[in-house]
């Protein structure tokens, strides 16, 4: 049967209290704390980082489906997944499609996948929700709401942990947030009205044909997971269906991590996994324009999930941004040096084995391992002898230092040799190390993908290591 | 296969523009200044020139001038015979002098002139070489260095692996600034204090800014004969004992090799290896009267002394510590201030180095004169321990 096989999310390292933005411009107070990606993350690193989570303990059988959903999409023409698809190395013979620009285009997205995969015409995909950068005007009074994350699941044909039982979507145009193509924070006009008419009007109906079309009742539910612009609207709605706010609803999170866009229904659904029990039935539901609305019932896959489950660390590893400068600058907010990097799109495609994927060569003829795309083995110096392999993403610092006059939101850039545990040694700038004196030789490093720069307007990406657990 | 360059070629003449912020000289400029002290000192005009080499390490960094031969010949009135522009990172003037020695040794030519220019500051330094490291190279691999992190990544593993400390690092520094006062041809001539040059803020951890050589114009050149012509252009001649080019490596492969090691520059041990043996050198402590060696940062002079077999592999920092490479020391590494003080253009440093030497064992170096100097060391590395170019020059 077709249903979620697994589900993973991502939180960037970095928080910032909503407290410091409100003292940023002489306003009281503040709840909790907000996600930031870092300055080098974007909807797609993010997005890739999630997804790869989600591959990882699989079983072999194939993707074929990449769906990536974002309203904070790297590239506006361009097809984002494709990106994805060719640094995650999945198969070329797959379908990827950017499915958003709308806080409800994550389910969306979801529901084509769903749709490929119990029709056959797909086998195994993954569905990608992910925003970053996601930004009210700074000053404005939603400035603390957004937060930064992602979130993936896989949607297949067997060992699902949530299956599904029902959906539903609702199209209702309504005017709450929005952004035009040109424009960089998003705009809103009354506060009470879009929730009023908006999410307590729409979501009533939703819900209501829902509960219509496939014949249940509140008290069916042991979970209500369904997305909400706010506390207060959300309050209202579980309370006007007599959701008991307890043990029913589930948490929008919102003083943690803050409201993450797009993937955050399915931010909350993998909050909601952490508790669920199998054969519980959740009630799962994205709000934008309308609702995507999901009856979900838990197998006994899900135990497995909770022992796997990485959302609670995820959670938990966090730094607090140390002042609101940093914050803008880390969302290039502030303006920038502007630098004229050398690219080449030929060369970034002849040599994205090595350098987009970080797929090793051995030479068949030595056994050296490189991480350069080399013609000649510089040990037994024979050519076009080294075959791909796969590549650890953990390893040690053998030597490294520190720039303070390279470019950076937060200088100085720390640059680390490092042995990979496969052997192969790489060379790249650090992440997600804001204190420089903890870096040290013999440390452990983890691989991740990040944006170095955008030469040519392109972004461009390549690896980067990070403290193992940071 | 070979060769022996030893006593069979000249120098008969060199010629330096000061190492500074030559802002009222252009590129053209400094090399005509250069190229016509050289060419007085030889007792020859452009004409007598037969062959010519120029030197500049980053055309894109000198005013975009040096791309070419032509801009020796527009500059220096070297018209109608062969010139080349030679490019090797630190070492590009040590390769322009390597090619003049072999134009000589191959008969091709009888009177050759090798210029080394850079013009670094049309532009602000981070305009200039900042600006090759961190807009130019390749989009990804080496993405975030300056040319400090380049050797920085060598002391952090050399401090790891033999406690060596940064304040061995601003001994040098130290040493290299003090020698700067005596040369009038050096950028920075004031004596700093130890206690300053420490907390000098970071360029690329472990190297502090006074541990840094800083961004400068500069030309150097020398008039080259076979050693049997030299006494008719100048009785004050030096002869060449060796001269040793080595690529041991690549730009990128070092910091993705897993061989690399870090604590060393192989290149240098290489080239300083057959040098040596070119040159008949047993004991280069005991022998080498006076080395300028390549210090762009302090810590590539303290890993060059161990290199240059001028102490044990480690020990550099008992070499500076005890003052061993002081003027007054066992070996002086470095009496012009080196490129600490003068500065380095990075195509001319080598040719520099070359002038420095010529000087001392001519015994013309005025204040910072090495007392009866007979044999001089200059050495350069570019590249992350890529390139290295060795000459070794000795008194008649």
């Amino acid at each position: 049967m077709t249903g979620i096989t697994s589900i993973n999310v991502y939180f960037p390292r970095y928080r910032i209290s909503e407290r410091m933005i409100n003292e940023a411009w002489n306003r009281p107070g503040g709840r909790g704390e907000r996600t930031v990606g870092y300055f080098d993350e974007d909807s797609l690193t993010m997005g890739i980082e999630v997804a790869n989570s989600c591959l990882n303990d699989q079983d072999n059988e194939k993707v074929d489906g990449l769906f990536f959903s974002s309203t904070t999409y790297p590239l506006k023409e361009k097809l984002n997944s494709a990106t994805m698809a060719m640094i995650m190395d999945l198969p070329a013979e797959m379908r990827t499609q950017d499915i958003g620009n709308s806080l409800r285009s994550g389910t969306g997205a979801l529901l084509s996948s769903l749709d490929s995969v119990r029709s056959g015409s797909l086998k195994r995909a993954l569905v990608v929700a992910s925003e970053c950068g996601r930004l009210e005007r700074p000053g404005g009074m939603n400035e603390g709401l957004w937060g930064d994350g992602a979130s993936a699941m896989e949607i297949g044909q067997n060992g699902a942990l949530l299956n599904f039982q029902g959906f539903l979507s609702y199209s209702d145009e309504l005017s709450h947030y929005w952004r035009r193509s040109e424009d960089r924070y998003v705009q809103s006009d009354d506060i009470r009205f879009p929730q009023v008419m908006g999410y307590s009007r729409i979501m009533k109906l939703a819900i209501d044909r829902l509960f219509k079309k496939f014949n249940c009742q509140p008290k069916d539910f042991a979970k209500v997971v369904i997305d909400a612009p706010d506390g207060r609207s959300h309050k209202g709605l579980m309370k006007h269906f007599g959701f008991d706010l307890k043990t029913q609803v589930q948490d929008l999170m919102h003083s943690s991590i803050g409201s993450i866009g797009t993937a955050h229904p399915f931010i909350m659904l993998a909050s909601a996994l952490e508790e669920t029990k199998p054969k519980d039935k959740i009630l799962w539901g994205s709000y934008g324009e309308g609702s995507d609305l999901f009856i979900l019932e838990a197998t006994e896959k899900v135990v497995d999930y909770q022992k796997k489950s990485r959302f609670k660390s995820m959670l938990n590893q966090k730094e607090m941004i140390s002042t609101y400068t940093k914050y803008l600058s880390f969302k290039r907010v502030l303006e920038e040096e502007v630098h004229d990097y050398y690219t080449s799109i030929p060369g970034m495609l002849r040599e994205r084995d090595r350098l987009s994927r970080l797929i090793g060569g051995r030479c068949k003829a030595c056994g050296y391992i490189t991480t350069l795309p080399l013609k000649v083995c510089p040990e037994c110096r024979k050519k076009d002898q080294f075959e791909n392999i796969k590549l650890s993403r953990n390893g040690k610092i053998f030597t490294f230092t520190q720039e303070w006059y390279y470019p950076s939101p937060e200088p100085p850039t720390t640059l680390a040799v490092v042995d990979l545990e496969s052997g192969g040694r790489f060379y790249s700038q650090m992440t997600n190390c804001s204190d420089p004196s903890i870096v040290k030789i013999g440390m452990p490093v983890e691989m991740v993908l990040r944006k170095y720069h955008e030469a040519i307007n392109l972004p461009h990406y390549y690896w980067k290591c990070k403290p193992s657990g940071m | 296969m070979s060769f022996d360059l030893k006593d069979k070629i000249a120098v008969v003449g060199v010629g330096s523009t000061k190492f500074s912020e030559n802002f009222e000289l252009s590129y053209s400029d400094m090399v005509a200044e250069a190229c016509f002290q050289a060419f007085e000192e030889a007792s020859v005009g452009p004409k007598d020139i037969e062959a010519a080499w120029l030197s500049t390490a980053f055309s894109d960094g000198s005013a975009y001038k040096g791309r070419s031969g032509m801009d020796l010949a527009e500059a220096a009135g070297l018209f109608d015979i062969p010139i080349a522009r030679v490019s090797n990172y630190c070492a590009a003037g040590g390769t322009a002098f390597r090619e003049a020695c072999l134009g000589l040794l191959s008969g091709a030519h009888d009177v050759v002139l090798a210029t080394g220019v850079e013009k670094l500051r049309d532009r602000p330094p981070q305009k200039s070489l900042v600006k090759i490291k961190v807009d130019g190279q390749h989009p990804f691999l080496q993405k975030g260095t300056t040319a400090a992190g380049v050797f920085a990544v060598f002391a952090t593993r050399h401090m790891e692996k033999y406690g060596t400390k940064i304040d061995h690092f601003c001994m040098v520094s130290h040493k290299n600034h003090k020698n700067g006062v005596l040369n009038p041809l050096a950028q920075y001539r004031q004596e700093i204090p130890l206690e300053i040059i420490r907390k000098s803020p970071m360029v690329a951890y472990p190297i502090n800014v006074l541990c840094s050589c800083p961004t400068t114009d500069g030309a150097a050149a020398a008039v080259l004969v076979r050693a049997e012509d030299a006494k008719s252009f100048n009785k004050d001649y030096v002869l060449v004992k060796a001269q040793e080019l080595i690529v041991g490596n690549g730009d990128d492969l070092p910091f993705f090799d897993p061989r690399c090691e870090f604590d060393h520059f192989s290149s240098t041990q290489l080239a300083a290896q057959k040098a040596y043996e070119m040159a008949g050198i047993k004991d280069p402590l005991k022998e080498i009267d006076l080395a300028e060696i390549h210090d762009c940062f302090s810590p590539v002079e303290l890993i060059l002394y161990e290199d240059l077999g001028f102490c044990k592999k480690g020990e550099g920092k008992y070499f500076i510590e005890e003052g061993r490479s002081s003027r007054e020391g066992d070996l002086p590494v470095n009496v012009s201030g080196g490129l600490e003080s003068c500065g380095h253009p990075i195509g001319a440093t080598g040719l520099r180095m070359i002038y420095e030497l010529t000087r001392h064992l001519q015994g013309k170096a005025g204040e910072r004169q090495v007392k009866n100097a007979k044999l001089g060391l200059a050495q350069n590395i570019g590249g992350p321990c890529a390139i290295t170019a060795i000459t070794i020059l000795g008194a008649q």
